[in-house]
């Protein structure tokens, strides 16, 4: 997925043997979702579903796979749109490492790609009309993928466990001084060093940001998160952290923060009730997580 | 650390999405509060057939019209809890069949029960409602009062799911308490007060079949026990005992393709006064952006009561001619429509019912009082967070 993966267990009840056994069935799983997945593998199941962009024919998909269609279908509806599953054509329109546009792509060809209310679900599978579309469930796959493994490691009987996914993480239990789990958010200004600290029991922690992917453009750095519509990059947050019950949730509340202008993002944030963190462009912190409880409007 | 808040609606709504994957299984995502504070309001007309003239020996034809007003708030409490206050206003003109006689050729003729009366019946109940992982359990109390009628009922219901959350048990228990105090008004009333009590058993279990469909069955037992006549009835001395039994089942089939769902359900009824009926309703909901339509079909069938003629037989130990313990069949169409405008979900209903001694699938003797109805509702709910 694109990240490193660590899971941390404390247990004085199971072997060693077991302790193998559940890390080998964990990173299984987490290989799997992978698989099935990555739009970098070309037998994955988005791969085939965006290889069939267009051909009319349907892919089969089963409740894994329908739950996250569900939930990126409540979250489309929730932010009008804005986040779009189909958004990832739109990268075609720049040149990332230049930040100009890429002038032999119309906005107008990608249009016709976009657009998560035109993707056709029934009992057959799901497909996509046009030629060109592609899906991505990148945004809520690696998140779930943490909530898989803490899901293994409970059911084996482990109740103090860490699972860190490239910054989604995941807290069982207590740690093995029977005290909350530390867990330090990124300082996008250094990613090395974390800004702020938050402690963790039975709780999951996800962050989405631009701070590892952005282009400079017209003097300044910008997400590589692309309007839907627009197809220009969103003016939002350097960061968003949001702890929550499960990773899956926090992450996608996380990354429809990034989808929003500041204000917009901390207006999301503070409706989902949460504890947050946003951290704007000048590198400071707001929410119930940072420094100051709200950015001054 | 502190706890985690209350899931915020927000939260709810997402959750809800992705309850049924194992990954969440147990998990305080499985079952939870409504997502909403809803606020809702709610009118209906109802309004019997006048009776023809050649079934109607004395009186005036017309039968019962009833307004009904509600008025509901159902809010989320914290994590795990849920209230709902009901408010329900009848407000009930009209009359209704008091006897049947026999006119000179000897057939059934319908004695009505004079001017028309006016009847005001005020209800209200609340219920509270706990949500844990696998399930959720309520309280419900409710009281109703009018002029010569008055309940006051509890109950208690419990589901739990089982199965990653495929299978849900249901169980339900509910009791009464009725007074009766008939009002002397135009025609004669033979009681000062009564009361009846009334207790009820509900099993029942729901099964995902795919992820497109739904079956569930339920089982039930009524006991009812104390004065069951009607008092505004000349003619109708009931037994002082009443056992109900019903089976009900039921289909929720959605289609993808077509973006509506199909609503199927059967209902089996007997009792020891020797009534059985079937019910059989078919359903279909169809969404159009903000719109959803809701046309339906019921089939009524139903069989006598051992003790109803519909000439009263005065010398057997109970009897009555009343039209509701005959043979008969039903036939009702509606259609239901709803828009939702942002916060805001505006609604109606409108049905027709049409009864008939032929359609139904028993023998028996017809009544010659059978009620045809037209029944109109409109409403409004606000949902926030």
């Amino acid at each position: 997925m694109g990240g490193p993966a660590r899971v941390t267990i404390n247990s004085v009840h199971h072997s060693a043997h077991a302790i193998k056994i559940t890390i080998d069935g964990v990173m299984s799983r987490l290989l799997a979702l992978e698989a099935r997945y990555s739009r970098f593998k070309p037998d994955s199941l988005i791969s085939q579903i965006n290889a069939r962009a267009g051909t009319g024919v349907f892919t089969p998909i089963d409740l894994e796979t329908q739950s996250l269609i569900d939930l990126s279908d409540q979250l489309w509806r929730e932010t009008n749109g804005l986040f779009d599953p189909t958004v990832g054509v739109m990268n075609q329109l720049w040149d990332f490492r230049t930040g100009r546009a890429n002038t032999h792509v119309q906005l107008v060809d990608l249009l016709e790609k976009v657009g998560w209310d035109r993707v056709e679900i029934d009992e057959s599978g799901i497909r996509l009309p046009e030629a060109g579309m592609e899906i991505d469930f990148g945004g809520l796959v690696k998140e779930f993928a943490a909530d898989a493994a803490a899901a293994i490691l409970r059911e084996a009987g482990f109740q103090s466990a860490l699972i860190e996914l490239a910054g989604d993480i995941v807290a069982i239990g207590m740690n093995s001084h029977d005290g909350p789990w530390k867990v330090g958010i990124r300082d996008p200004q250094g990613p090395a060093n974390s800004i702020v600290s938050v402690k963790l029991t039975n709780a999951a922690v996800c962050s989405s940001g631009n701070y590892a992917r952005r282009f400079y453009h017209k003097g300044k750095f910008v997400s590589h998160l692309l309007h839907p519509r627009t197809g220009q990059p969103i003016d939002g947050p350097c960061s968003v952290t949001v702890v929550g019950e499960s990773a899956l949730i926090a992450g996608a509340l996380a990354t429809v923060g990034c989808l929003q202008d500041e204000v917009h993002a901390e207006s999301w944030l503070r409706q989902s009730g949460l504890p947050w963190l946003m951290i704007d462009k000048k590198n400071q912190c707001y929410g119930p997580l940072g420094y100051r409880p709200s950015k001054p409007s | 650390m502190r706890p985690l808040p209350a899931r915020s609606p927000l939260v709810r709504r997402l959750s809800q999405t992705v309850a049924a994957l194992p990954v969440y299984h147990g998990s305080v995502l499985a079952d939870a509060p409504p997502a909403y504070t809803e606020v809702g309001v709610r009118y209906t007309q109802y309004a019997e057939d006048s009776l023809s003239d050649d079934k109607v020996l004395f009186g005036s034809p017309d039968r019962y019209d009833i307004d009904i007003t509600q008025l509901w708030i159902e809010a989320p409490l914290g994590a795990s809890w849920a209230v709902a206050l009901d408010l329900q206003n009848d407000y009930q003109t009209g009359a209704s069949p008091w006897f049947v006689g026999a006119t000179a050729d000897g057939s059934p003729g319908v004695i009505m029960s004079g001017a028309s009366i006016q009847d005001n019946r005020v209800e209200v109940g609340i219920t509270t409602r706990y949500f844990w992982a696998d399930g959720n359990a309520g309280f419900n109390v409710v009281h109703s009062k009018e002029d010569d009628y008055e309940a006051l009922a509890w109950s208690m219901d419990a589901a739990w799911n089982t199965n990653r959350n495929a299978t849900t048990w249901s169980v339900s228990a509910s009791s009464s308490h009725d007074t009766v105090e008939p009002t002397q008004e135009k025609i004669p009333v033979f009681i000062d007060s009564e009361t009846l009590d009334t207790h009820s058993l509900y099993f029942g279990v729901s099964q995902i079949l795919s992820r497109t469909a739904v079956v569930k069955v339920g089982l039930s037992y009524t006991y009812s026990e104390g004065f069951l006549s009607d008092p505004y009835k000349l003619r109708d001395q009931r037994p002082e005992e009443h056992h109900r039994y019903t089976l009900a089942t039921g289909l929720r089939q959605h289609f993808i393709s077509l973006g509506g769902s199909l609503h199927a359900d059967y209902r089996y009824y007997s009792d020891d006064w020797g009534s059985k009926s079937h019910t059989v309703s078919m359903g279909w909901v169809q969404p159009f952006d903000r719109h959803t339509i809701n046309p339906y079909v019921r089939y009524y069938s139903q069989g006598q009561a051992d003790f109803f003629s519909p000439i009263a037989d005065l010398t057997s130990n109970h009897y009555s001619d009343d039209y509701r313990l005959s043979s008969f069949g039903a036939l009702t169409a509606g259609l239901r429509w709803t828009i939702e405008l942002g916060d805001w979900i505006a609604e109606a209903q409108v049905e027709r019912y049409v009864s008939n001694h032929g359609w139904s699938t028993y023998s028996g003797d017809e009544a010659p009082a059978l009620v045809d109805f037209w029944r109109g509702t409109v409403g409004i709910i606000w949902r926030f967070d």
